[in-house]
Protein backbone atom coordinates (compact mmCIF):
# COMPACT_ATOMS: atom_id res chain seq x y z
CA UNK A 1 0.00 0.00 0.00
CA UNK A 2 1.58 3.44 -1.20
CA UNK A 3 2.37 5.84 1.61
CA UNK A 4 -0.56 8.77 0.89
CA UNK A 5 -3.25 5.69 0.97
CA UNK A 6 -1.80 4.30 4.33
CA UNK A 7 -2.17 7.98 5.88
CA UNK A 8 -5.62 8.37 4.38
CA UNK A 9 -6.58 4.84 5.99
CA UNK A 10 -5.19 5.13 9.82
CA UNK A 11 -6.62 8.75 9.34
CA UNK A 12 -10.23 7.65 8.58
CA UNK A 13 -10.05 4.82 10.86
CA UNK A 14 -9.08 7.25 13.52
CA UNK A 15 -12.04 9.47 12.68
CA UNK A 16 -14.22 6.59 12.97
CA UNK A 17 -13.08 5.16 16.25
CA UNK A 18 -13.11 8.81 17.72
CA UNK A 19 -16.55 9.58 16.73
CA UNK A 20 -18.23 5.93 18.07
CA UNK A 21 -16.11 7.02 21.19
CA UNK A 22 -17.67 10.42 21.23
CA UNK A 23 -20.93 9.14 20.56
CA UNK A 24 -21.17 6.78 23.54
CA UNK A 25 -19.61 9.53 26.02
CA UNK A 26 -21.77 10.88 28.65
CA UNK A 27 -21.06 13.75 31.40
CA UNK A 28 -20.89 13.18 35.19
CA UNK A 29 -23.95 14.07 37.28
CA UNK A 30 -21.32 17.29 38.97
CA UNK A 31 -20.88 18.02 35.11
CA UNK A 32 -24.66 17.78 33.77
CA UNK A 33 -25.80 19.28 37.15
CA UNK A 34 -23.88 22.90 36.33
CA UNK A 35 -26.21 25.70 35.01
CA UNK A 36 -25.28 27.88 32.05
CA UNK A 37 -24.38 30.82 33.47
CA UNK A 38 -21.75 29.10 35.19
CA UNK A 39 -21.06 27.59 31.87
CA UNK A 40 -20.74 30.66 29.97
CA UNK A 41 -18.47 31.80 32.52
CA UNK A 42 -16.15 28.55 32.09
CA UNK A 43 -16.36 28.67 28.23
CA UNK A 44 -16.45 32.00 26.72
CA UNK A 45 -13.41 33.11 29.14
CA UNK A 46 -11.07 29.87 27.53
CA UNK A 47 -10.55 32.69 24.36
CA UNK A 48 -11.65 35.91 25.83
CA UNK A 49 -13.36 37.72 27.78
CA UNK A 50 -17.43 37.04 28.64
CA UNK A 51 -19.88 39.18 27.45
CA UNK A 52 -22.71 40.45 29.05
CA UNK A 53 -25.92 38.68 28.55
CA UNK A 54 -27.16 42.46 27.39
CA UNK A 55 -25.40 42.68 23.79
CA UNK A 56 -27.26 40.90 22.63
CA UNK A 57 -30.97 40.08 22.01
CA UNK A 58 -32.34 36.48 22.35
CA UNK A 59 -32.07 35.45 18.19
CA UNK A 60 -27.97 37.02 17.99
CA UNK A 61 -27.59 35.16 20.97
CA UNK A 62 -28.96 31.75 19.08
CA UNK A 63 -26.73 32.77 16.46
CA UNK A 64 -23.57 33.51 18.51
CA UNK A 65 -23.35 30.84 20.66
CA UNK A 66 -23.97 28.38 16.93
CA UNK A 67 -20.68 30.12 15.98
CA UNK A 68 -18.85 30.06 19.15
CA UNK A 69 -19.75 26.06 19.53
CA UNK A 70 -18.32 25.51 15.98
CA UNK A 71 -14.80 27.61 16.94
CA UNK A 72 -14.46 26.18 20.18
CA UNK A 73 -16.26 22.63 19.72
CA UNK A 74 -18.36 23.03 23.11
CA UNK A 75 -20.95 20.09 23.61
CA UNK A 76 -24.04 20.75 22.69
CA UNK A 77 -25.94 20.24 26.26
CA UNK A 78 -23.54 23.18 26.95
CA UNK A 79 -24.61 25.32 23.92
CA UNK A 80 -28.41 24.60 25.23
CA UNK A 81 -27.84 25.21 28.32
CA UNK A 82 -25.85 29.00 27.76
CA UNK A 83 -28.40 30.33 25.18
CA UNK A 84 -31.18 29.49 27.41
CA UNK A 85 -29.04 31.32 29.88
CA UNK A 86 -28.22 34.12 27.68
CA UNK A 87 -31.67 34.71 26.88
CA UNK A 88 -33.03 34.62 30.66
CA UNK A 89 -30.44 37.73 31.37
CA UNK A 90 -30.47 40.09 28.46
CA UNK B 1 -7.94 2.26 -5.73
CA UNK B 2 -7.03 5.38 -6.52
CA UNK B 3 -6.58 8.15 -3.69
CA UNK B 4 -9.53 10.54 -4.92
CA UNK B 5 -11.73 7.30 -4.32
CA UNK B 6 -10.41 6.40 -1.31
CA UNK B 7 -11.28 9.60 0.09
CA UNK B 8 -14.76 9.45 -1.16
CA UNK B 9 -15.64 6.35 0.30
CA UNK B 10 -13.84 7.43 3.74
CA UNK B 11 -16.44 10.71 3.57
CA UNK B 12 -19.09 8.15 2.96
CA UNK B 13 -18.21 6.03 6.00
CA UNK B 14 -17.59 9.02 8.01
CA UNK B 15 -21.31 9.49 8.12
CA UNK B 16 -22.85 6.29 9.07
CA UNK B 17 -21.72 6.39 12.92
CA UNK B 18 -23.86 9.65 13.07
CA UNK B 19 -26.78 8.12 11.63
CA UNK B 20 -26.72 5.36 14.02
CA UNK B 21 -26.30 6.85 16.79
CA UNK B 22 -28.77 9.37 16.46
CA UNK B 23 -31.02 6.83 16.67
CA UNK B 24 -29.41 5.31 20.01
CA UNK B 25 -29.91 9.46 21.43
CA UNK B 26 -34.04 9.10 20.59
CA UNK B 27 -34.51 11.44 23.75
CA UNK B 28 -32.41 14.11 22.57
CA UNK B 29 -33.07 14.11 19.02
CA UNK B 30 -36.88 14.60 20.57
CA UNK B 31 -35.53 17.46 22.14
CA UNK B 32 -33.80 18.57 19.30
CA UNK B 33 -36.82 18.51 16.91
CA UNK B 34 -38.82 20.14 19.61
CA UNK B 35 -36.45 23.06 19.03
CA UNK B 36 -36.53 22.42 15.75
CA UNK B 37 -39.71 23.63 15.58
CA UNK B 38 -39.86 26.59 17.51
CA UNK B 39 -37.43 28.02 15.27
CA UNK B 40 -37.87 28.34 11.66
CA UNK B 41 -37.35 31.85 11.15
CA UNK B 42 -33.82 33.12 10.40
CA UNK B 43 -31.35 34.58 13.07
CA UNK B 44 -28.95 36.71 11.86
CA UNK B 45 -25.96 38.98 13.22
CA UNK B 46 -23.96 41.27 11.69
CA UNK B 47 -20.78 40.89 14.16
CA UNK B 48 -16.91 41.47 13.67
CA UNK B 49 -13.98 43.75 14.38
CA UNK B 50 -11.57 46.43 13.72
CA UNK B 51 -8.40 48.10 14.76
CA UNK B 52 -6.09 50.76 14.20
CA UNK B 53 -2.74 51.34 15.63
CA UNK B 54 0.89 52.91 15.49
CA UNK B 55 4.19 51.38 15.07
CA UNK B 56 7.67 52.06 15.43
CA UNK B 57 10.34 49.61 14.00
CA UNK B 58 14.05 50.78 14.31
CA UNK B 59 14.47 54.14 12.58
CA UNK B 60 11.10 53.74 10.68
CA UNK B 61 7.32 54.60 12.34
CA UNK B 62 3.70 54.66 10.90
CA UNK B 63 0.28 54.91 11.19
CA UNK B 64 -1.12 51.39 10.94
CA UNK B 65 -1.99 48.63 10.38
CA UNK B 66 -5.81 49.38 9.87
CA UNK B 67 -8.25 46.52 9.62
CA UNK B 68 -11.70 46.00 9.66
CA UNK B 69 -12.93 42.50 9.49
CA UNK B 70 -17.33 42.47 9.29
CA UNK B 71 -18.63 39.04 10.12
CA UNK B 72 -21.60 37.75 9.33
CA UNK B 73 -23.64 34.39 10.96
CA UNK B 74 -26.87 33.27 9.44
CA UNK B 75 -28.44 30.49 11.86
CA UNK B 76 -31.24 29.21 9.52
CA UNK B 77 -33.04 26.29 11.37
CA UNK B 78 -31.66 24.86 14.79
CA UNK B 79 -29.40 22.89 12.07
CA UNK B 80 -28.06 24.99 9.48
CA UNK B 81 -25.85 27.33 10.05
CA UNK B 82 -23.76 30.07 7.76
CA UNK B 83 -20.92 32.18 8.97
CA UNK B 84 -18.33 34.36 6.97
CA UNK B 85 -16.10 37.05 7.66
CA UNK B 86 -14.68 39.50 4.91
CA UNK B 87 -11.57 40.96 6.08
CA UNK B 88 -10.47 44.49 5.01
CA UNK B 89 -6.66 45.85 5.51
CA UNK B 90 -4.63 48.37 4.95
CA UNK B 91 -0.93 47.18 5.73
CA UNK B 92 2.73 48.61 4.59
CA UNK B 93 0.91 51.22 2.48
CA UNK B 94 -1.22 49.03 0.86
CA UNK B 95 -4.61 48.65 0.50
CA UNK B 96 -6.41 44.58 0.69
CA UNK B 97 -9.42 43.13 1.21
CA UNK B 98 -10.41 39.24 1.49
CA UNK B 99 -12.59 36.46 2.38
CA UNK B 100 -11.31 35.22 5.41
CA UNK B 101 -13.85 32.19 5.92
CA UNK B 102 -17.49 31.18 4.63
CA UNK B 103 -18.52 27.66 5.64
CA UNK B 104 -21.93 26.33 5.59
CA UNK B 105 -22.72 23.96 9.09
CA UNK B 106 -25.14 21.46 9.26
CA UNK B 107 -25.49 19.42 12.79
CA UNK B 108 -26.13 15.87 12.13
CA UNK B 109 -26.83 15.29 15.79
CA UNK B 110 -25.07 16.56 18.91
CA UNK B 111 -21.80 15.17 18.97
CA UNK B 112 -21.28 15.55 14.97
CA UNK B 113 -21.49 18.99 12.94
CA UNK B 114 -20.38 19.04 9.79
CA UNK B 115 -19.52 21.99 7.35
CA UNK B 116 -17.86 23.00 3.93
CA UNK B 117 -16.32 25.82 2.70
CA UNK B 118 -13.52 28.21 3.53
CA UNK B 119 -12.51 27.69 7.20
CA UNK B 120 -10.37 28.81 9.92
CA UNK B 121 -7.78 25.80 9.94
CA UNK B 122 -8.45 23.42 12.92
CA UNK B 123 -4.13 23.36 13.32
CA UNK B 124 -3.78 24.03 16.90
CA UNK B 125 -6.16 27.35 18.83
CA UNK B 126 -3.99 30.32 17.06
CA UNK B 127 -5.92 31.04 13.83
CA UNK B 128 -9.21 29.24 15.02
CA UNK B 129 -9.54 31.15 18.72
CA UNK B 130 -6.93 33.89 18.79
CA UNK B 131 -5.93 35.98 16.34
CA UNK B 132 -8.59 38.41 15.78
CA UNK B 133 -7.08 41.34 16.97
CA UNK B 134 -9.72 42.14 20.16
CA UNK B 135 -9.14 38.19 21.53
CA UNK B 136 -5.02 38.19 20.41
CA UNK B 137 -3.66 39.87 23.66
CA UNK B 138 -0.46 41.69 21.45
CA UNK B 139 -0.69 44.04 18.98
CA UNK B 140 1.22 41.39 16.35
CA UNK B 141 0.92 37.52 15.54
CA UNK B 142 3.36 35.62 16.80
CA UNK B 143 6.61 35.02 14.73
CA UNK B 144 5.63 31.69 12.24
CA UNK B 145 1.95 32.51 12.76
CA UNK B 146 1.13 35.52 10.03
CA UNK B 147 1.95 35.92 6.72
CA UNK B 148 4.39 38.56 7.56
CA UNK B 149 6.42 36.70 8.91
CA UNK B 150 5.92 33.33 7.04
CA UNK B 151 3.44 30.22 8.05
CA UNK B 152 4.52 27.45 9.49
CA UNK B 153 1.01 26.19 9.34
CA UNK B 154 -1.77 26.68 7.59
CA UNK B 155 -4.22 29.62 8.83
CA UNK B 156 -7.46 28.58 6.41
CA UNK B 157 -8.44 25.96 3.99
CA UNK B 158 -11.11 25.24 1.46
CA UNK B 159 -12.28 21.89 2.02
CA UNK B 160 -15.01 20.39 4.27
CA UNK B 161 -14.94 19.42 7.78
CA UNK B 162 -16.55 17.65 10.77
CA UNK B 163 -16.44 18.62 13.96
CA UNK B 164 -17.77 18.27 17.98
CA UNK B 165 -17.02 18.03 21.69
CA UNK B 166 -18.67 15.34 23.84
CA UNK B 167 -18.60 15.22 28.05
CA UNK B 168 -16.61 12.13 29.36
CA UNK B 169 -16.99 12.47 33.07
CA UNK B 170 -15.43 15.01 34.67
CA UNK B 171 -13.80 15.80 31.61
CA UNK B 172 -14.57 16.73 27.78
CA UNK B 173 -12.91 15.55 24.71
CA UNK B 174 -13.11 17.51 21.23
CA UNK B 175 -12.33 16.97 18.02
CA UNK B 176 -11.86 18.70 14.37
CA UNK B 177 -11.19 16.93 11.04
CA UNK B 178 -10.96 18.38 7.52
CA UNK B 179 -10.10 17.49 3.94
CA UNK B 180 -8.90 20.49 1.78
CA UNK B 181 -7.04 21.77 -0.97
CA UNK B 182 -4.04 22.23 1.11
CA UNK B 183 -1.05 23.56 0.96
CA UNK B 184 1.05 24.04 -2.71
CA UNK B 185 5.09 23.89 -3.22
CA UNK B 186 6.85 27.01 -4.55
CA UNK B 187 9.93 25.49 -6.89
CA UNK B 188 11.16 28.65 -7.93
CA UNK B 189 13.35 31.65 -7.06
CA UNK B 190 14.49 32.83 -3.91
CA UNK B 191 11.15 30.93 -2.08
CA UNK B 192 12.03 27.70 -3.61
CA UNK B 193 10.64 25.18 -0.54
CA UNK B 194 8.20 27.14 0.72
CA UNK B 195 4.83 26.31 0.98
CA UNK B 196 1.98 28.36 0.17
CA UNK B 197 -0.76 28.11 1.90
CA UNK B 198 -3.39 30.34 -0.16
CA UNK B 199 -3.92 27.27 -2.43
CA UNK B 200 -7.07 27.86 -3.02
CA UNK B 201 -7.45 26.40 -6.26
CA UNK B 202 -5.81 23.10 -5.85
CA UNK B 203 -2.50 22.17 -7.12
CA UNK B 204 -2.71 18.65 -7.73
CA UNK B 205 -5.69 15.64 -7.43
CA UNK B 206 -4.06 14.90 -3.48
CA UNK B 207 -6.36 16.56 -0.95
CA UNK B 208 -5.06 17.48 2.40
CA UNK B 209 -6.20 15.30 5.43
CA UNK B 210 -5.98 16.93 9.27
CA UNK B 211 -7.37 17.40 12.11
CA UNK B 212 -6.96 18.45 15.52
CA UNK B 213 -8.00 16.53 19.01
CA UNK B 214 -8.44 18.24 22.18
CA UNK B 215 -8.75 17.20 25.93
CA UNK B 216 -10.32 19.47 28.50
CA UNK B 217 -9.11 17.38 31.61
CA UNK B 218 -10.56 19.44 34.35
CA UNK B 219 -14.55 19.78 34.82
CA UNK B 220 -14.20 23.72 35.12
CA UNK B 221 -13.21 23.73 31.58
CA UNK B 222 -9.83 25.65 32.38
CA UNK B 223 -7.10 23.41 30.94
CA UNK B 224 -7.03 22.36 27.61
CA UNK B 225 -4.38 20.41 25.30
CA UNK B 226 -4.67 19.69 21.90
CA UNK B 227 -2.77 17.65 19.48
CA UNK B 228 -3.14 18.53 15.56
CA UNK B 229 -1.70 16.94 12.22
CA UNK B 230 -1.95 17.81 8.50
CA UNK B 231 -0.68 15.48 5.74
CA UNK B 232 -0.55 16.11 1.67
CA UNK B 233 1.42 15.57 -1.38
CA UNK B 234 2.27 19.59 -2.63
CA UNK B 235 3.55 19.94 -5.91
CA UNK B 236 2.25 20.67 -8.99
CA UNK B 237 0.36 17.67 -10.86
CA UNK B 238 2.42 18.25 -13.91
CA UNK B 239 5.70 18.88 -12.20
CA UNK B 240 8.92 17.00 -11.35
CA UNK B 241 7.55 17.35 -7.60
CA UNK B 242 4.18 16.02 -7.97
CA UNK B 243 5.10 13.36 -5.15
CA UNK B 244 7.13 15.40 -2.59
CA UNK B 245 4.77 15.12 0.36
CA UNK B 246 4.79 17.46 3.73
CA UNK B 247 3.65 16.89 7.01
CA UNK B 248 2.94 19.14 9.63
CA UNK B 249 1.75 18.52 13.04
CA UNK B 250 1.10 21.04 16.40
CA UNK B 251 0.73 21.23 19.62
CA UNK B 252 -1.12 23.47 21.77
CA UNK B 253 -2.04 24.61 25.19
CA UNK B 254 -4.98 26.51 26.59
CA UNK B 255 -5.21 26.67 30.87
CA UNK B 256 -7.01 29.45 33.18
CA UNK B 257 -6.45 30.25 36.21
CA UNK B 258 -8.58 32.43 39.31
CA UNK B 259 -5.32 33.27 41.15
CA UNK B 260 -7.73 34.22 44.39
CA UNK B 261 -4.69 35.03 46.31
CA UNK B 262 -4.19 38.08 44.02
CA UNK B 263 -7.64 38.49 42.94
CA UNK B 264 -6.45 37.85 39.64
CA UNK B 265 -7.19 35.99 36.34
CA UNK B 266 -4.05 34.36 35.07
CA UNK B 267 -4.33 33.20 31.38
CA UNK B 268 -1.61 31.27 29.56
CA UNK B 269 -1.75 30.12 25.69
CA UNK B 270 1.21 28.30 23.99
CA UNK B 271 1.29 26.54 20.24
CA UNK B 272 4.18 24.52 18.78
CA UNK B 273 4.28 24.21 14.88
CA UNK B 274 6.36 21.79 13.13
CA UNK B 275 6.21 21.28 9.20
CA UNK B 276 8.50 18.48 7.42
CA UNK B 277 8.43 18.75 3.62
CA UNK B 278 10.31 15.74 1.70
CA UNK B 279 13.54 16.87 0.52
CA UNK B 280 13.79 17.44 -3.22
CA UNK B 281 16.62 18.79 -5.29
CA UNK B 282 15.75 22.80 -6.50
CA UNK B 283 16.93 25.29 -9.37
CA UNK B 284 18.89 28.83 -7.60
CA UNK B 285 18.84 31.68 -10.16
CA UNK B 286 21.86 31.29 -11.61
CA UNK B 287 20.35 27.60 -12.59
CA UNK B 288 22.02 25.52 -10.26
CA UNK B 289 20.91 22.68 -8.79
CA UNK B 290 20.60 22.55 -4.51
CA UNK B 291 18.67 20.80 -1.58
CA UNK B 292 18.31 20.89 2.16
CA UNK B 293 16.42 19.42 4.66
CA UNK B 294 13.14 21.34 4.65
CA UNK B 295 12.39 21.34 8.62
CA UNK B 296 10.25 24.61 9.90
CA UNK B 297 9.67 25.17 13.04
CA UNK B 298 7.70 27.91 15.15
CA UNK B 299 6.38 28.26 18.83
CA UNK B 300 4.74 30.48 20.83
CA UNK B 301 4.28 30.79 24.49
CA UNK B 302 1.76 33.51 25.75
CA UNK B 303 1.27 34.78 29.50
CA UNK B 304 -1.58 37.25 30.85
CA UNK B 305 -2.11 38.89 34.26
CA UNK B 306 -5.49 40.32 35.45
CA UNK B 307 -6.86 42.01 38.08
CA UNK B 308 -10.43 41.66 37.09
CA UNK B 309 -11.36 40.95 41.25
CA UNK B 310 -9.42 44.26 42.55
CA UNK B 311 -12.01 46.79 44.16
CA UNK B 312 -10.48 49.70 41.76
CA UNK B 313 -12.09 50.26 38.94
CA UNK B 314 -9.27 51.16 36.46
CA UNK B 315 -7.05 48.61 37.80
CA UNK B 316 -9.88 45.61 37.00
CA UNK B 317 -9.51 46.80 33.30
CA UNK B 318 -5.25 46.64 33.10
CA UNK B 319 -3.81 43.77 31.86
CA UNK B 320 -0.31 42.98 31.72
CA UNK B 321 0.65 40.56 29.04
CA UNK B 322 4.31 38.59 27.82
CA UNK B 323 4.80 36.94 25.01
CA UNK B 324 8.09 34.55 23.89
CA UNK B 325 8.03 33.48 20.08
CA UNK B 326 10.42 31.88 17.86
CA UNK B 327 10.57 30.51 13.90
CA UNK B 328 13.01 28.53 12.41
CA UNK B 329 13.23 27.87 8.63
CA UNK B 330 15.57 25.08 7.08
CA UNK B 331 19.12 26.15 6.75
CA UNK B 332 20.29 26.08 3.05
CA UNK B 333 17.41 27.49 1.24
CA UNK B 334 17.32 30.94 0.35
CA UNK B 335 14.30 31.72 2.67
CA UNK B 336 16.71 30.65 5.89
CA UNK B 337 15.61 32.44 8.70
CA UNK B 338 16.08 32.18 12.83
CA UNK B 339 14.23 34.24 14.69
CA UNK B 340 13.21 35.19 18.21
CA UNK B 341 11.23 37.67 20.11
CA UNK B 342 10.20 38.74 23.45
CA UNK B 343 6.86 40.82 23.58
CA UNK B 344 5.88 43.04 27.04
CA UNK B 345 2.76 45.05 26.61
CA UNK B 346 -0.08 46.56 28.64
CA UNK B 347 -3.49 46.30 27.85
CA UNK B 348 -6.41 48.41 29.15
CA UNK B 349 -10.05 47.08 28.12
CA UNK B 350 -12.67 49.79 27.72
CA UNK B 351 -15.20 47.26 27.49
CA UNK B 352 -15.62 43.28 27.31
CA UNK B 353 -14.37 43.46 23.87
CA UNK B 354 -12.34 46.85 23.25
CA UNK B 355 -8.83 47.34 24.17
CA UNK B 356 -6.04 49.67 23.91
CA UNK B 357 -2.55 47.47 23.80
CA UNK B 358 1.00 49.30 24.37
CA UNK B 359 3.70 46.32 23.09
CA UNK B 360 7.65 46.67 23.54
CA UNK B 361 9.12 43.81 21.38
CA UNK B 362 12.61 42.39 21.59
CA UNK B 363 13.78 41.19 18.47
CA UNK B 364 16.87 39.12 17.81
CA UNK B 365 17.13 37.71 13.97
CA UNK B 366 20.33 35.65 13.40
CA UNK B 367 22.69 37.18 10.72
CA UNK B 368 20.67 40.56 10.49
CA UNK B 369 20.30 43.58 12.14
CA UNK B 370 17.58 43.15 15.13
CA UNK B 371 14.79 45.98 15.03
CA UNK B 372 12.95 46.49 18.68
CA UNK B 373 9.75 47.43 18.03
CA UNK B 374 7.23 49.65 20.03
CA UNK B 375 3.20 49.45 19.42
CA UNK B 376 0.06 51.09 20.29
CA UNK B 377 -3.48 48.97 18.79
CA UNK B 378 -6.74 50.26 19.42
CA UNK B 379 -8.70 47.03 18.82
CA UNK B 380 -12.79 46.74 19.55
CA UNK B 381 -15.06 43.52 18.54
CA UNK B 382 -18.51 44.11 18.07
Amino acid sequence: MKTGNLIIVIFTATVLVLILFVNSCAPSAEVSGKPGAQLWAENCQRCHNTPPPLVYDDKQWDAVVTHMQIRANITQEEADKIVAFLQESN
Amino acid sequence: MKTAQIVSVCIGILFIPSLAFGQANQTQSQMNENRLKESGETKFLLSGYGFTGFEKKGDESTFGPLGFSPIFLWKKTDRLFFEAELEAEIEDGEFDIGLEYASIYYRLNDFLIVGAGKFLTPFGIFSERLHPAWINKMAEKPLGFSSETGMVGPMTSLGAQARGGAPLGNTKINYSFYIANGPGLLTDGDEAGKLDFNNLGDNNLNKALGGRIGFLPFSNSSLEIGASGQFAKVGDRESPYKKIGAAMYAGDLSYIWHAKSIKSVLDLKGQYNYLHVERTDYSDLRGNSYSFDNNSSAYFLQVSLRPVNVDSDILKNVELTGRYSRLKTPEGSEWHRKQKQTTLGINYWLSWSSVVKVNYAIEDIEGSDSENGFFIQFALGF
